[in-house]
């Protein structure tokens, strides 16, 4: 059966790459599409119109949507055993599809079940007509008529600690969790979806990977007896591509690494994706992230939560919950300000359009080959468009050292940066 | 044959010390030539400020910037005394061996058949014919005119030390590792990078004496052999030395005396005596000066210090410090050259300093307070004390605002966001 995968036409700021290009733990989301996609007998197909299908029954998918490999499966089972008809693929809420469900654009609805659904852009098609017309059209004509499918999900959680964001806010409210499933659909409309189907990715990844090579992990568990410790564990849930040159004192943990790839001294890669022929310098720190092929971590950076892209040059203090482009590069001092107190964390999305996101905690997002320099700060959910390089003001820097000035005496910067002594009657 | 040092009357901008006072890793230069010259078995050399005190006999003379390993200045006086010439001059071939610390050192750069040639100030003189009137370039002129330039050949390896990608194209630095050099100290970013290559040499050196007579020195903690399976690079320690079980150091010379706290990480580095790096110090490619203390979680990277300075920086990189300063966390050398080679002066000019990557260079004494930013390659005199400007940092903290306002810094002072004039707050606000 043909999947056909509908051009949108949809741009993703600051990167303007076409949604397709979306990156997905080393590959692009058209490649994650058609994989998942081949993998349970779909043969994908893109069009620009609804005109180019000519078959009774297919698959129609908008191209801003992700599915896992395991969301595919189980659409298919539940279709082979429901009624002839045009379906749409729905997700029950959880935490896997509220967290991130802000700006995709998914239709929610309540099911004659009484639960809370989310339906998403991925229709089987059989005995409907489509229309003439852009994606929202398209969409409101199948929804007319489609049976929602409501796919089944396992979904598990991973709570982590958080900063307790408001005064007097109790203990409970100081965690955030994490959903662990490998049963995802999203639609990517903004960088934030990036980055979250990204944070997604350790269930999605490690789940499809588990599948696919039984042997190894039957092996990891039984190495791992007598199973009292879960660093034990976690240390041995490590895949590494060929050639790959790791510091002996280097600490790697739940993490997937690509070929050629260096990790440094005392540098530490947990829970995190690492792409071909990236480095990681010593003291580097990588938690939860995913490194893209090429990358340059430099010694001491820390990345938490965050997206870099193929390329990139990090070499930040701590870099969190935020996207950088390809071939950009940030240096120590410049910093996201990843955590809002007052008020919701607007973003841009697809289209022109901005819209707040149900989170305190989000950093920026970087285009491609940006160069970022200087101690400046940037206020949460920013997008630095392609190209731009900052650095700091001219007067914020020493520029003119006189070399006449008294020693042992108090000296500052002046307006113009030039080095002069400090005001007595301060 | 006697050896001479012709003073050059060079002072190195921001330290103003006689050359001879230079820093090379534990020693000064005077020390440091004195020591290569008795290894070579020759006498220290006498200073002389021209060459009419040299006199008539065959000398070798050398000016007293001139830095030079010991395997450089041994083949040179080996093939210099085959020659039959009246004058030689010290030259190796134009490469990463003379390049890296090439860029403002006045070369004389010759072509020699295929290759290029940088000639160095050592000679061997055996018949010296002077003109006292003849100031120090004339003098060099003189020696170079009609002298055999003996060609000393460098082996070479690089260590391929990855720096930075900008627009994803590399600009890693490549460091010779070789027991040959030689370099004419002028300007601070020569001591800087020949100290950085001085480290290298050292580290082959001890290698070399340590295969020619025997263990000589202490390997790492016994503990540290056991944990890491593999060979490791060497380190050699020196006396009373105290290193936590969770440090990691590798390729590094240690001197008397040093202590490194936990998880401390030191690769390619010198550590000279009395050096204290506190809780997890990262020291990685630099030289750290006899009685220098770190600070918790301090980075330097490329880094030299000269002795006895206090280093508290988050991430210092490709800088020199001089003695008995201070650099506190948030102090930045804006040292990454976005469109080509950053700038240093030199001569009263501002003149290209052949790096991408070069932070600055601290002078004596000096105290660095936070938010100490300075474009790269500027160097910053001695004793000088840089602070805050008066309002960039919060000095009165009102007691009666009320809970669940916003507060920013207005000039020194708490003030509450909202009663910024005219009103301003981001857009989504």
């Amino acid at each position: 059966m043909k999947a056909y995968i509908l051009k949108t036409k949809t741009s993703i700021p600051p990167f303007m790459d076409d949604v397709s290009e979306a990156y997905f733990v080393h590959e692009t989301l058209a490649q994650a599409q058609d994989r998942a996609l081949r993998k349970y007998g779909f043969e994908p197909v893109r069009i620009e119109k609804s005109t180019e299908i000519n078959d009774d029954d297919y698959l129609l998918i908008f191209d801003w949507v992700y599915f896992s490999e395991r969301a595919v499966r189980m659409f298919k089972r539940v279709l082979k055993r429901s009624d002839p008809g045009t379906k749409v693929l729905a997700l029950t809420k959880s935490l896997s599809t509220q967290q991130p469900s802000a700006l995709q654009g998914v239709v929610e609805e309540v099911s004659p079940d009484g639960e809370e659904i989310f339906l998403y852009d991925f229709y089987y098609v059989k005995g409907t007509k489509l229309v003439q017309g852009g994606p929202g059209e398209i969409r409101d004509a199948l929804l007319a008529d489609a049976e929602r499918l409501v796919v089944p999900k396992r979904e598990g959680r991973l709570r982590l600690r958080r900063p307790s964001v408001d005064a007097g806010q109790s203990q409970t409210q100081s965690f955030i969790e994490l959903p662990i499933t490998s049963t995802v659909v999203m639609h990517v409309k903004s960088w934030v979806h990036i980055l979250w189907l990204n944070s997604l990715a350790l269930g999605i990844h490690w789940m499809e990977t588990i599948r696919e090579h039984r042997g190894w992990m039957t092996g990891v568990v039984l190495r791992s007896f007598p199973w009292r410790s879960r660093y034990k564990f976690l240390k041995r849930m490590v895949r590494k591509g060929s050639n790959c040159k790791i510091h002996p004192s280097a600490y790697l943990e739940g993490c997937i690494l690509g070929d050629n790839v260096e990790v440094g001294a005392n540098a530490t890669v947990r829970f995190s994706f690492v792409g071909d022929n990236a480095v990681i310098s010593d003291g580097a720190g990588i938690t939860n992230s995913v490194i893209g092929q090429g990358a340059f971590i430099r010694e001491k950076s820390v990345v938490v939560g965050s997206v870099i892209y193929p390329e990139a040059t990090i070499d930040n203090l701590k870099l969190q919950v935020s996207m950088v482009g390809k071939r950009s590069f940030m240096t120590f001092w410049f910093n996201f300000i990843d955590a809002k107190f007052e008020g919701d964390i607007m973003v841009d999305v697809a289209g022109g359009e901005r819209g707040p996101v149900d989170t305190h905690f989000l950093g920026s997002c970087v285009g491609h080959d940006v160069v970022l320099m200087g101690k400046t700060l940037v206020h949460p959910g920013r997008a630095i468009p392609n190209g731009y390089k900052v650095v700091m003001r001219p007067d914020e820097a020493i520029s003119e050292i006189p070399r006449d000035l008294p020693e042992r005496t108090p000296l500052m910067r002046d307006e113009r940066g030039k080095l002069v002594v400090f005001p007595s009657s301060n | 044959m006697k050896s001479y040092a012709v003073d050059t009357n060079t002072r190195i901008y921001p330290f103003n010390d006689p050359i001879g006072k230079s820093f090379i890793l534990d020693e000064s230069l005077a020390d440091y030539t004195g020591r290569i010259l008795k290894q070579a078995g020759r006498e220290p050399a006498e200073p002389v400020k021209n060459l009419l005190e040299i006199g008539s006999e065959p000398a070798i003379v050398f000016f007293d910037n001139l830095y030079i390993t010991r395997k450089t200045l041994e083949a040179f006086l080996n093939k210099a005394s085959e020659s039959k010439a009246q004058k030689a001059v010290l030259a190796l071939p134009d490469g990463p061996v003379t390049g890296f610390a090439g860029p403002l050192q006045d070369r004389v750069v010759e072509d020699a058949g295929s290759k290029k040639i940088v000639l160095f100030d050592l000679f061997m003189v055996k018949d010296t014919q002077v003109d006292p009137s003849r100031g120090l370039t004339e003098i060099r002129e003189d020696l170079l005119k009609g002298a055999e330039r003996i060609i000393v050949e460098p082996e070479v390896s690089l260590i391929k030390a990855p720096s930075l990608r900008l627009h994803g194209r590399p600009l890693d630095l490549d460091i010779p590792q070789s027991l040959f050099g030689a370099a004419h100290l002028r300007h601070w970013v020569h001591l800087l990078w020949i100290n950085r290559q001085a480290l290298e040499t050292r580290l082959l050196e001890m290698a070399e004496a340590e295969k020619e007579e025997g263990r000589l020195f202490l390997f790492g903690d016994k503990e540290y052999e056991r944990w890491s399976k593999k060979k490791k690079p060497p380190v050699y320690v020196g006396e009373n030395c105290n290193i936590h079980p969770s440090a990691l150091v590798e390729d590094a010379v240690l001197g008397d005396n040093v202590t490194i706290d936990i998880k401390g990480l030191v690769r390619h580095a010198f550590l000279g005596d009395n050096v204290g790096l506190t809780a997890f110090h990262m020291a990685l490619g630099s030289v750290v000066g006899n009685g220098c203390h770190t600070l918790a979680d301090t980075c330097l990277n490329q880094v030299v210090s000269m002795p006895h300075s206090t280093l508290s920086n988050a991430k210092l990189e490709y800088t020199l410090v001089g003695s008995e300063a201070f650099v506190t966390t948030g102090v930045l050398f804006y040292g990454v050259g976005l469109d080509g080679e950053l700038e240093v002066q030199d001569r009263g000019k501002w003149v290209k300093s052949g790096r991408r990557l070069l932070g600055g260079c601290v002078g004596h004494r000096c105290v660095l307070g936070t938010r100490a930013i300075f474009m790269g390659g500027r160097a910053v005199p001695n004793g000088y004390m840089v602070v805050l400007r008066p309002g960039d940092g919060i000095v009165k903290i009102p007691r009666d605002v009320p809970p669940g306002e916003l507060l920013y810094n207005k000039g020194g002072s708490l003030s509450m966001v909202k009663e910024i004039q005219p009103p301003w707050q981001p857009p989504e606000w």
